[in-house]
């Protein structure tokens, strides 16, 4: 069967972006990544949240430090949507920081850990690079794997018959 | 986007197509080729064209420095002049009412006002300076995608468009979501769901 290819599934994206709140917040800001172990992702700082499209689209936008998760999840509760939002992921002993765009799988502003001293930086420019370039492409491959995860779970049957019921349960909780 | 340093801001695509076998001979003179001109002080609105990652000044790309271990790194310059709509209005006002008292006419017809609208786009064209902007790329080669550093369409577009042209390869944004990379089990799963919820 051929199966279209042109669908838009941006939805897909905000579901994820719900599902990874909620499961960060399901341990304390840590998720078990089969094959990985234990990463922390922590949503800081900034959330943009969206109902309906077009020009009957309306955007929330939360920003500050603890207040906003209430007001994001009042949004959620009023069936908005997560289009974006200020992600803290921590790998061992690695950690950095963007904004994800849910709709285009997008980041933004990302910051990365510190990596060579100024004086060694100096002496090996390119070693700086790649070790950006690792830096990048594994926090890129982790919301990579992340999603996966989801879609995984998203696919199964233990999504209506569990997992839905969890992330409502955790909206109506009050943080 | 921060290759050297400071905040990255990204865009993924998918490299689409095969490079030559002597690929790297074929980047090289295909980076050149298209490497960054300066635009005349004539009346081209926009000049696209790559440069050296480090040096943005440099568009010899001498000793493959855009080549590093797997990757290949490189900036896109685009230089655009931008009249201001307001500027344009104005001064196609002045020309006209010149034009009116040179002639000794009261009216304008259409193709005259067509003709000193062109002229002046064109005279503030000329006088403009262009306005560059920076975007640096990272390419994985054997394993088939870039960074590229924004996200802003018209940028993207550009990109795109001067990559093709210059690599004859095709990018494709990376969304995981993509079905034509998914098997197609679980694409038709997934467009089941996207119905369930358009109903």
């Amino acid at each position: 069967m051929n199966v279209s290819t042109t669908a838009d599934l941006s939805f897909l994206g905000r579901e994820f972006l719900t599902w990874l709140w909620f499961k960060s917040e399901e341990r304390d800001g840590t998720i078990m990544v089969p094959d990985v172990g234990d990463i922390e992702i922590i949503f800081v700082r900034k959330l943009i949240l969206e109902s309906g499209e077009g020009e009957y689209s309306e955007t929330v936008a939360c920003k500050g430090i603890h207040s906003d998760l209430n007001e994001g999840k009042a949004a959620l509760r009023k069936g908005k949507k997560i289009k974006e939002a200020r992600i803290k992921l921590g790998i061992e002993s690695d950690e950095c920081e963007f904004t994800f765009k849910a709709d285009n799988f997008q980041f933004q502003t990302m910051k990365l850990p510190a990596t060579l001293n100024m004086n060694e930086e100096e002496k090996d420019k390119e070693g700086r690079i790649l070790e950006r370039i690792y830096l990048t492409e594994t926090a890129i491959g982790m919301m990579e794997k992340l999603f996966s995860l989801f879609l995984n779970k998203r696919l199964s049957p233990a999504w209506n018959s569990e997992e839905v019921t969890k992330i409502k349960k955790w909206i109506q909780e009050e943080t | 986007m921060g290759l050297i340093k400071g905040t990255l801001t990204l865009s993924k695509y998918r490299v689409i197509g095969s490079l030559p076998d002597k690929f790297k001979d074929f980047i090289d003179n295909q980076i050149k080729l298209f490497a960054f001109r300066e635009l005349s002080i004539g009346e081209s609105e926009k000049s696209v064209g790559w440069t050296s990652l480090e040096n943005v000044l440099d568009t010899n790309f001498e000793y493959a420095n855009y080549l590093l271990a797997d990757y290949l790194i490189f900036s896109l310059r685009i230089d655009r002049k931008i009249i201001s709509p307001s500027l344009l209005k104005l001064k196609v006002l002045e020309a006209e009412k010149q034009f009116i008292a040179e002639r000794g006419k009261d009216k304008i017809y259409r193709e005259e006002r067509d003709e000193i609208k062109e002229g002046v786009y064109l005279s503030l064209l000329r006088q403009t300076p262009p306005i560059p902007s920076f975007y640096e790329i990272c390419w994985n080669v054997s394993q088939d995608w870039l960074l590229f550093g924004s996200l802003a369409e018209k940028a993207r577009e550009d990109f795109e468009d001067l990559f093709k042209r210059t690599f004859k390869l095709t990018l494709r944004p990376f969304i995981p979501w993509d079905m034509k990379y998914m098997d197609s089990q679980m694409a038709e799963h997934i467009l089941s769901i996207n119905s369930t919820q358009a109903s």
